[in-house]
């Protein structure tokens, strides 16, 4: 096989190529390897020099896979994007990451992200921000930005990302490619480096839905490690419905019409007219009246529970310590002030104040039951449909600075993802289409790729994923185009 | 001249003697060679995270229960943020508003709660007279951190030292 043939596998006929013994598992890695090393895009922080071995017979028989730096990968840097973390090698590796290796996936590399998961364009990344396959002079979204690129350029055939408030399903949607966050405690966060820990949760990034599927099956299911994962009730299969007959699907307008560009919206809607045409119904009369709030509730909740997670960089025991401290406070302000970048330093402050006596109640308390209060929404709306289905992003990928001068502008990316987030519900992004041409800084006009996201209820998986399956087929979205 | 009374409250914290810590695996010890008890849980390594040790909620319990106290049916740990090296977190995982036990007596003092939480780890002041004033470095030993403590809060009804000691 070529180079070019070989990465044109999806990871799943990849596997099975392996198993049938008509690849070769070096030969797989080596051409990934060569394309992650030249790579422009940024999209990685670290690369393996070489695959480590894996059992011959396991289900992904050697598969390269791209993992986010904020997972523990023991023996490489985990530096969650933080400067403060620079070059740190954990002792340990992350539960996803081994179950996924024990799987047979080969760690390739650790990818580009925004400084502790906080950002929604990989521009906050102490290690610089990652380019756009589609448009170099674009953002590729946030924060599993370098994994999304990194699978949209062919640099992997698949990798692992983490989603807070949308960081792997919008930065999938502004790339062109799959991209699921489960439901919330479907996959362990032992050895993830915590951002928001009521919020975060392992996903994958893959080129289509069935690459998805195959990657949270072996994720899945409960670690003793950690508290707040669950027994998942059944097995995920692979998805092979190319019919939504009887499915239901919901557009809530609070999530389908303001503040999203007209674009988008015209893709999304050629989505819904080809969900009809499958067979399913659209109801839009579906409210959830709350999730206007949901991006509010989350800039409380997610910057208190960040402003804890983040006090043990304090240069005692590992990451950067900054010289020149006199004292324990001089060592712990120096250290903080320049490990971390902008905007976790902002997160961190306005987290501190949340939390503090005397707000405590006013903001976080308040927050968490605005939280509750969408929760319920989803629970009333899934009595009326199967799916909620909304476009996962309010317009395409923007270009580089574009929205780093005015916080909330950039925070309005997540507008539409965070409900999902705060309810723990799983939610799939795909791509839907692509936009008309849109011009660049650089005097060229590129069209752009627009995602569709599809939620169910906790632990749909395997029924979104069958919607989405069919979704994806009928859509037909090429996303070779930038593997060039 | 005003003539004062002692009025005094007691805060006292247990060591449970369980066989691990509150929130890891790693074995309870004392005077083991430095940092040979520990994993990234108790570390506060990134990534880790912790899981609650069962005997020391039931030891707890048995504690709130031979103090005539309320066993409550929902208990929730909460974190304690503040900085210092022997907190490798930046924060305590301890009790807030919802302890293990309210109420209870012993003997003529009442008791206002019993909560569990994690110890910090040991600071030693390297120097002559082993106090922070005069030492050149500081060094911790992460060995006692996260050992499990009950927390049991007395109302102020002691009114001698002695009987505090007594209790």
């Amino acid at each position: 096989m070529s180079m070019d043939e070989l990465i044109e596998l999806s990871a799943a006929a990849a596997a099975q190529a392996l198993a049938a013994g008509e690849l070769d598992a070096n030969e797989l890695f080596g051409a990934y390897r060569a394309r992650a090393q030249a790579d422009e895009l940024n999209c990685f922080t670290w690369l393996a020099s070489e695959p480590a071995p894996v059992a011959s017979n396991s289900p992904f028989g050697g598969v390269p896979l791209a993992v986010k730096d904020l997972f523990c990968t023991e023996g490489a840097p985990s530096q969650s994007g933080s400067r403060i973390l620079e070059g740190y090698l954990p002792p340990y590796t992350a539960t996803a990451v081994a179950r996924l290796k024990d799987a047979g996936a080969t760690l390739l590399g650790k990818t580009n992200q925004d400084e502790f998961a906080m950002g929604s364009s990989n521009e906050n990344s102490a290690f610089g921000p990652v380019l756009n396959p589609w448009d170099r002079t674009r953002v590729p979204g946030g924060s599993s930005g370098g994994s999304a690129a990194a699978v949209a350029a062919g640099l992997a055939p698949w990798a692992l990302g983490t989603d807070t408030g949308g960081s792997i399903r919008q930065p999938a949607a502004l790339c062109g490619i799959v991209g699921m966050k489960p439901t919330y405690g479907a996959v362990s966060r032992y050895g993830m480096i915590a951002f928001a820990s009521s919020l975060d949760q392992a996903g994958p990034l893959t080129r289509d839905v069935t690459d998805a599927a195959l990657m949270l099956r072996h994720m899945i299911g409960r670690d003793e490690r950690d508290a707040t994962s669950l027994r998942f009730p059944e097995q995920i299969e692979l998805p092979h419905a190319d019919r939504l007959d009887g499915v239901r699907l919901g557009v809530p307008a609070e999530l389908s019409g303001e503040g999203i560009e007209a674009g988008v919206l015209e893709q999304f809607q050629r989505a819904l007219t080809l969900a009809r045409e499958l067979g399913a119904t659209v109801n839009t009369d579906v409210k959830l009246p709350h999730a206007p709030h949901g991006l509010s509730a989350y800039y409380v909740i997610a910057p208190a529970e960040a402003s804890s997670n983040l006090a043990r960089f304090d240069g005692v025991r590992y990451g950067l310590r900054a010289p020149d401290g006199q004292d324990l406070v001089g060592m712990y302000t120096r250290t903080r002030h320049d490990g971390f970048g902008a905007e976790v330093k902002r997160r961190i402050m306005l987290g501190t104040y949340a939390l503090s006596a005397g707000y405590y109640d006013a903001y976080y308390g308040r927050a968490q039951r605005v939280r509750t209060k969408i929760v319920e929404d989803f629970r009333s709306a899934f009595e009326q449909v199967d799916f909620i289905v909304t476009p996962t992003t309010p317009g395409v990928a923007f270009g580089l600075g574009e929205k780093t001068k005015d916080p909330w502008s950039m925070y309005l990316n997540d507008a539409l993802t965070v409900p999902m987030s705060l309810a723990g519900i799983p939610a799939i992004s795909i791509p839907c289409g692509l936009s008309e041409p849109q011009a660049s800084l650089d005097g060229e006009s590129r069209p752009l790729p627009v995602g569709l996201q599809l939620a169910g209820p906790a632990f749909s998986e395997n029924r979104l994923l069958d919607a989405a399956h069919a979704l994806e087929r009928a859509i037909g979205f090429d996303n070779s185009l930038v593997r060039a | 001249m005003t003539e004062y009374e002692p009025v005094i409250g007691l805060e006292i914290h247990v060591q449970l003697s369980t066989r691990t810590k509150m929130f890891c695996g790693c074995e309870l010890s004392f005077g083991e060679s430095p940092n040979t008890r520990t994993c990234p849980v108790c570390l506060g390594l990134p990534g880790a995270l912790p899981v609650a040790n069962a005997r020391a909620i039931h030891f707890g319990l048995m504690i709130g229960l031979a103090l005539e106290s309320e066993l409550a049916p929902r208990s929730i740990f909460h974190r304690k943020n503040y900085f210092y090296p022997d907190l490798p977190k930046g924060y305590q995982i301890s009790q807030y508003d919802e302890p293990l036990c309210r109420g209870g007596r012993l003997g003529d003092v009442r008791i206002h709660r019993v909560h569990l939480e994690e110890d910090a780890a040991k600071l030693v002041h390297v120097g002559e007279s082993g106090r922070i004033h005069a030492s050149d470095a500081s060094i911790v030993d992460f060995n006692r951190g996260g050992t499990p403590l009950a927390e049991i809060v007395t109302e102020p009804d002691l009114r001698c030292a002695g009987s505090g000691s007594q209790m």
